[in-house]
């Protein structure tokens, strides 16, 4: 129970790297687009 | 031709500016990506420490339920002789008032007091898990003191098999 149960934070800690990431990917576009 | 002097200048000043902003958003997205690294690292250390502390949680539990199963086998036990012990009373002789054999019975300060199981129980968690006062963060309604006289000094309660003897 405990290891699924940490499984399921440390997907949520990768997840929000990955949605960081996106937002800074989407923010260099936005200024590329600007450029 | 003055004009033609300062429109290259211009043109040169805008082009180190594009060249200054593009370094600046480089360098940027370059800090927020090893900001967002350092904090997942952050945040995986702090899951590991969480992660060992959960696990050395469940393994209390299961001592907790280990210990649970010996005091079940020794209620068994009671259940059955104080079944037994009704049938065992002597002819011609009866319970004390107020006395049950479902009671077990204890010393407060070396007063005898009848005891009901589940109180002893109840006062068995409560000071072996050194609650301060009932109500305490996180307490188990089965951890409570024997009574009113003893919250604040559980070790006045003794087993009755520690009376001094006659």
């Amino acid at each position: 129970m405990s290891a699924y149960f940490v499984d399921v934070l440390r997907g949520q800690i990768i997840r929000g790297r990955e949605l960081e990431h996106a937002a800074i990917d989407a923010e260099a576009g936005m200024e590329a687009d600007v450029a | 031709m003055r004009f033609a002097g300062l429109e290259a200048k211009i043109t040169a000043t805008n082009g180190k500016l594009r060249n200054l902003r593009a370094a600046y958003h480089v360098a940027s997205e370059r800090d927020a990506r090893q900001r967002v690294e350092q904090q997942t690292r952050d945040r995986l250390w702090q899951l590991s420490r969480f992660a060992a502390a959960l696990t050395k949680r469940d393994e209390l539990v299961t001592k907790f339920c280990k210990g649970a199963k010996i005091a079940a086998e020794s209620y068994r036990g009671i259940r059955e002789l104080t079944i037994e012990l009704t049938a065992m009373l002597p002819e011609g002789t009866q319970m004390p008032s107020g006395m049950s054999l479902n009671n077990g019975e204890c010393l407060v300060d070396d007063v005898a007091n009848p005891a009901p199981l589940e109180h002893l129980a109840a006062a068995e968690l409560y000071r072996g898990a050194q609650i301060r006062q009932p109500g305490d963060q996180g307490t188990l309604p089965a951890a409570a003191p024997f009574s009113l006289s003893t919250i604040f000094r559980s070790e006045a309660l003794e087993p009755w098999s520690q009376r001094p003897s006659a």
